[in-house]
């Protein structure tokens, strides 16, 4: 990756890769910090929707160097 | 009753937003208001007075080193807490010579975030420790080297730094290339991107 991308391209890929990720852990975080329901409710909703931007950014990721 | 502390919220990212809305909930902290960039954030602070600031590190309009330093430039000293995503290397320190007084992960548990937030409200620092240090080498621009950066901040050309200095153009071409190598850059505007970050103009 290194060699395809500059400096100021890889630090905002790994900041929004990384930015999907830290809400993934966050709310799996405050799932097992907190009793309580709305953080039950709403948690795994905030992860699925993470994780589905994580997955279309690696997608954008891997087209772009493999284009 | 517990004390409430009013919390400007400075992140461009609405998922985070959300998670730190929710982690801070049952504590002493309340959003006093939400921001998506430092332009709205500076509006913001003037009208809603927050006790805490929680900023990201990398706004669309900035470094929130940046925006933490322009507002130590107009008076502004409320406590600032940097969010960033990643461990970077010399974090601490950058942000400690912005002005502001910690570092928090986002990946971190919302009880590291309410104990950050805590500390420097309190007037305390809160500097994550896994920030890895800033290595000497980051730091260690020549006299020579300094000016040369400065005077590429400043938009000038090879030639014009040429000028300047009373150097040749191959010199300055020399200096640029020894300062991109101390800072890990490959292009001008990361050179003083990150010469902003580490203090170094």
């Amino acid at each position: 990756v290194s060699g395809r991308l500059s400096g100021d391209d890889r630090d905002a890929l790994a900041h929004d890769l990384k930015s999907s990720l830290s809400v993934i852990v966050g709310y799996a975080e405050l799932l097992r910090a907190r009793d309580d329901e709305t953080i039950r409710r709403e948690a795994p909703e905030r992860i699925l929707e993470a994780a589905e931007r994580l997955g279309l950014e690696i997608d954008a990721l891997v087209e772009r160097l493999t284009a | 009753v517990i004390e409430q502390v009013a919390v400007l919220l400075v992140e461009d990212d609405s998922m985070v937003r959300g998670w730190v809305r929710m982690a801070l909930e049952g504590t002493e902290f309340r959003l006093a208001g939400e921001a998506a960039s430092a332009s709205e954030a500076t509006a913001l602070v003037a009208r809603r007075r927050p006790d805490v600031l929680l900023v990201d590190y990398r706004l669309p309009d900035g470094r929130g080193t940046e925006f933490v330093k322009a507002l130590r430039r107009s008076g502004v000293n409320t406590p600032a807490l940097l969010m960033t995503a990643n461990e970077e290397p010399g974090l601490n320190e950058a942000v400690r010579e912005a002005g502001a007084q910690g570092t928090v992960l986002k990946t971190g548990s919302p009880d590291e975030l309410a104990e950050s937030l805590r500390a420097v409200h309190a007037g305390r620092e809160a500097f994550d420790a896994r920030h890895p240090r800033r290595s000497a080498r980051q730091g260690a621009l020549s006299p020579r080297e300094r000016e040369v950066l400065g005077l590429v901040a400043a938009g000038s050309t090879n030639r014009e730094i040429a000028g300047a200095l009373g150097v040749g153009e191959e010199t300055v071409k020399t200096l640029i290339g020894r300062v991109f190598v101390k800072l890990g850059v490959s292009k001008r505007a990361e050179a003083v991107a990150a010469a902003h970050d580490r203090g170094l103009l």
